[in-house]
């Protein structure tokens, strides 16, 4: 009663705050990128020297009435900066019956030499169009530097390739080599070159200046010069593009969110637009999340007020157990001795392994007796014990609001591997069962013939855990529509099929049976992990897949093996097999070079039986937003590998806490190649160890450990 | 480009009827699509309440209709006072300056106000320093150090309604960095120097939320 009357009078209380005299100012708006048309920061045709934020993405499409880009920036490290860039020209692809539309995927590197000082421009290098057909390849030297309080930009710069097409003088470079002397134009845009790294041809042929000004009119206005040395002499034979002038003109508009819409011309004859967006993957959706607080630490109280038996707390009945179930943990064993409590906890709600440690040291202080003054909680992973974090109860309890608390409880615990529980089992944790109902969306993304194909459904899931590390799972898919099963791209792949048939496996099945698996995870010894599968591993292949990691809980490196039988399944994704068969595996090596980067690299024998290496690099931000890049080379010929020469491609992957705010394990994230071809390709099983095993080690933990106290 | 919004359009319809073992995940995509749920309020809030532990409204205000309504929980052995409220936020006081908060975006991790709540106690004006340290969107904790300037201001009467008016003494705390810059204001009984209603900041995402004790 006394809350209900004044709750009412809170309503008064509120409205009389809101006239109370209140400021708070933050600089809380978004920076805003110029771009190219290109996707990439500058001003139309040409490039500028600036970068992006460390980090940063930046999304852009252009589109005019001959031709749409859409292109992803990634600002590698504050010098390095990638773009992968998916378009479609029209009338620009060379045929028998006439001209067709190109669908064309390119890549771009920029590499930042200095950055600009008061007196000094920054300077940059870059190539464009790099590996993909050439349809866009220049290179640059190029000079940025901002004046009259940072609202002009003015930039100068060399280019070669396309932008040593308008007015090119004899390349400067050839004093070193007549290598640098010329340079075919006329060979551009053939599919036959597409994804090969033409080094030869960089910086060669005619070179050519360049020259761009901008200037920011007001907060969100921008109007743009430039002089392109990009003569379009490709677009002016294929598709009779007319250029005019080599002058261009922008004028852009800008949004607090940092997104920018740009109207431009293009040397006389055409005009466009432009959006950009820029994503800052160190800031999710909900910085922090949205789920509810955790359990606040109360006064120690004695066994006997708590009621405290240690044999009835190693039931799923005790509070205890309720209390972490509540906070989405499982307690899976507990063992006290003397001062000392250990428990062995699975977690399969929070992304940030550090938050549900907090909130189980939390639960703990709250539900164990004031005896009890250290806490050891053993993460788990797929069963297996993980590491072991040792606390002591009143270090809890000092540092809960404490200015300096999150270091110092970091520093304060101690992590150690658990190769073996040390907590007596909770009887009735196991067996389990869940099961999931979702739809699925399974994306094909920029295939040469059509941007987007994809299949929407529904999918089964449903796990079976008859004991601690033993997993049985299967999952069912029903494609309701789409166009997957559209292409008419034929398999024209000299090595065995092992990939090229993805089309086949989209027609010839309708239910699909994506995984049906056995699994075993356990540890063979200190800092060792195993894992074996078997079944039907992934859409294309079943078999058996065996696995060991030598990984440190406090370690940066990791090294792996693993060997798999698979054989080719029917395309129907039902039970059948194909006559294909292989023993592939790898050796591998993971290190967390710190900061962000992860690099691996795997060294064994693909699909089709051929033998090589991958080699990966990852930025992964700490709150599990990724992007990463990987190429293979095996001993398969660049000509019978066929389009593309070699395997590559780009990866990332949101996390959906990232985007919902909501702890949530999971990710959104694909694959980008320029062309999927059966050279290189590895077979794809769930649960690699690394990944299973790493969310639960030091250096994870340590890199959210902000979420101990969330 | 058609047939992709489609397959878009149906994969959004189909995640409304997606369902699951674990009912958490089965409501957060509903709540993800429907946007947030009211929660059912908690009944360790409620339970709190009935036993006449104290209570204060908070505001956020920044945006519009956000108040919750809190308890004190506990008062640990630093006389830190920890409040929930019945949507499951938690706030930590200590002489009325906010502490630390929980599942507030960008929560406080904690706040040191001990100069600023010195100044108040004494009754008098006085340069300080202020430090918050919150959580970022990496998830790394990061400390904000401020310089504050407070100034007493004039008696002001606060209404509780039904009738209950307090005289009050007001502050006003104008803090500043290289970045931001917020003023806190608060007002202290004057016949017993508690601080009975304030607007304090809490961190870059959630800006300053209002209190203000309603029973003791």
């Amino acid at each position: 009663m006394v809350f209900q009357r004044s709750f009412r009078s809170c309503l008064v209380a509120v409205t009389l705050l809101a006239s109370a005299p209140l400021t708070a100012q933050e600089q809380d708006r978004q920076l805003r990128f110029p771009t190219t048309i290109y996707g990439t920061p500058g001003y139309v045709d040409v490039p500028s020297a600036e970068m992006l934020p460390d980090g940063y993405l930046q999304l852009t499409t252009n589109f005019r009435d001959d031709a749409q880009f859409y292109a992803m920036t990634f600002q590698v490290s504050p010098r390095l900066m990638g773009s992968f860039r998916y378009s479609i020209l029209d009338d620009f692809s060379r045929q028998q019956n006439g001209n067709i539309a190109q669908f064309d995927r390119s890549f771009d590197l920029k590499f930042g030499i200095t950055e600009e000082t008061d007196y000094f421009p920054s300077l940059a290098v870059g190539l464009q169009d790099f590996a993909g057909t050439g349809v866009f390849a220049a290179e640059y030297i190029v000079a940025s530097k901002h004046l009259m309080d940072d609202r002009l930009l003015v930039t100068g710069g060399l280019g070669w390739g396309r932008l040593g097409t308008y007015n090119g003088f004899s390349n400067p470079l050839s004093l070193l080599s007549d290598h640098f002397s010329d340079r075919d134009m006329s060979t551009v845009g053939q599919v036959s070159d597409a994804g090969k790294v033409p080094i030869g041809e960089w910086f060669t042929g005619d070179a050519a200046v360049f020259a761009a000004a901008s200037y920011q009119m007001t907060d969100r206005v921008r109007l743009t010069l430039e002089y392109s040395s990009d003569a379009y002499e490709n677009e002016v034979i294929r598709t009779g593009f007319a250029h005019n002038t080599p002058f261009n003109a922008a004028l852009s508009y800008g949004f607090d969110n940092g997104v920018e819409l740009t109207a431009y011309s293009l040397h006389g004859s055409k005009v466009g637009f432009m959006a950009s967006v820029p994503i800052n993957p160190r800031r999710p959706s909900y910085v922090g999340g949205l789920e509810e607080a955790p359990p606040v630490i109360m006064p120690r109280q004695s066994a006997a007020a708590l009621s405290w038996d240690e044999e009835s707390v190693r039931t799923t009945e005790s509070p205890l157990y309720a209390a972490l179930e509540e906070q989405g943990i499982k307690l899976e064993g507990i063992s006290v001795q003397g001062t000392t409590a250990t428990v062995r906890i699975s977690d399969s709600r929070y992304p940030a392994k550090s938050q549900s440690l907090g909130r189980t040291a939390r639960v703990l202080a709250n539900h164990l007796p004031d005896t009890v003054t250290t806490f050891r909680l053993e993460s788990t992973a797929a069963g297996m014990p993980t590491s072991r974090m040792t606390l002591r109860r009143s270090d809890l309890e000092a540092l809960e609001f404490d200015l300096e608390g999150t270091w110092l409880s970091f520093a304060r615990a101690d992590f150690e591997d658990a190769p073996r529980t040390e907590a007596a089992d909770i009887k009735g944790t196991y067996p389990r069962f869940d099961w999931r109902v979702t739809p699925y969306l399974d994306p094909s993304l920029f295939d040469p013939d059509d941007p987007i194909r994809a299949d929407v459904g529904i999918q089964g899931v449903v796990g079976f855990t008859p004991t601690r590390g033993v997993i049985l799972s299967g999952a069912v898919r029903q494609p309701l529509i789409g166009n997957l099963d559209n292409s008419t791209r034929p398999a024209t792949s000299v090595l065995p099929h092992v990939r090229t048939d993805a089309v086949a496996y989209a027609q010839q099945s309708d239910t699909q049976i994506k995984h049906l698996t056995a699994e075993y995870f356990f540890r063979p010894g200190t800092n060792l992990y195993g894992r074996v599968t078997a079944g039907y591993l992934e859409t294309m292949y079943g078999g058996v897949s065996t696995e060991v990691l030598w990984k440190p809980v406090n370690g940066p490196l990791a090294l792996g093996a693993e060997v798999n039988y698979a054989k080719k399944r029917d395309f129907d994704q039902l039970f059948g097999f194909q006559d294909y068969d292989v023993v592939t595996g790898h050796a591998s090596a993971y290190y967390d070079f710190g900061g962000g980067y992860l690099g691996q690299v795997d060294v064994g024998r693909y699909l089709a039986g051929d033998i090589g290496a991958t080699f990966s690099l990852d930025r992964e931000f700490d709150n599990g937003f990724r992007v990463g890049a990987f190429f293979t080379l095996t001993d398969v010929p660049f000509d019978d590998f066929g389009e593309g020469s070699f395997d590559k491609g780009i990866r990332f992957s949101v996390p959906i806490d990232w985007l919902s705010g909501e702890p949530t394990l999971g990710g959104f994230g694909t694959t980008i190649r320029p062309v999927q071809r059966d050279g290189g390709a590895r077979l794809e099983v769930r649960n690699r160890l690394y990944e299973v095993v790493r969310g639960t080690q030091t250096n994870e933990l340590e890199d959210r450990w902000g979420r101990f106290w969330r | 480009m058609k047939t992709s919004t489609l397959l878009l359009s149906l994969f959004s319809a189909l995640l409304v009827a997606a369902c699951s073992s674990d009912p958490n995940q089965t409501s957060r995509v509903l709540q993800y699509l429907s946007g947030p749920e009211i929660p059912e309020v908690d009944p360790e809030f409620v339970s709190l309440v009935e036993a006449g532990e104290p209570t204060m409204i908070l505001a956020v205000a920044n945006r519009e209709n956000a108040f919750s309504a809190f308890s004190r929980k506990t008062t640990n052995n630093k006389g830190e006072e920890i409040w929930i409220s019945g949507d499951n936020l938690s706030l930590a006081t200590k002489g009325g300056m906010i502490v630390g908060t929980r599942g507030f975006l960008g929560d406080a991790l904690a706040i040191d106000a001990s100069q600023s709540l010195a100044v108040l106690r004494a009754g008098s004006s006085g340069i300080v320093d202020r430090f918050v340290t919150v959580l970022n969107g990496e998830d790394h904790a990061e400390t904000f150090a401020f310089k504050c300037k407070i100034e007493r201001a004039e008696v002001w009467p606060i209404d509780f309604g039904d009738g209950i008016s307090i005289q009050t003494r007001a502050y006003s705390e104008s803090c500043r960095n290289r970045d931001t810059e917020f003023r806190n204001v608060y007002w202290a009984s004057l016949a017993n120097g508690e601080i009975v209603q304030s607007s304090q900041w809490i961190g870059p995402e959630s800006g300053s939320v209002t209190i203000r004790i309603l029973t003791r």
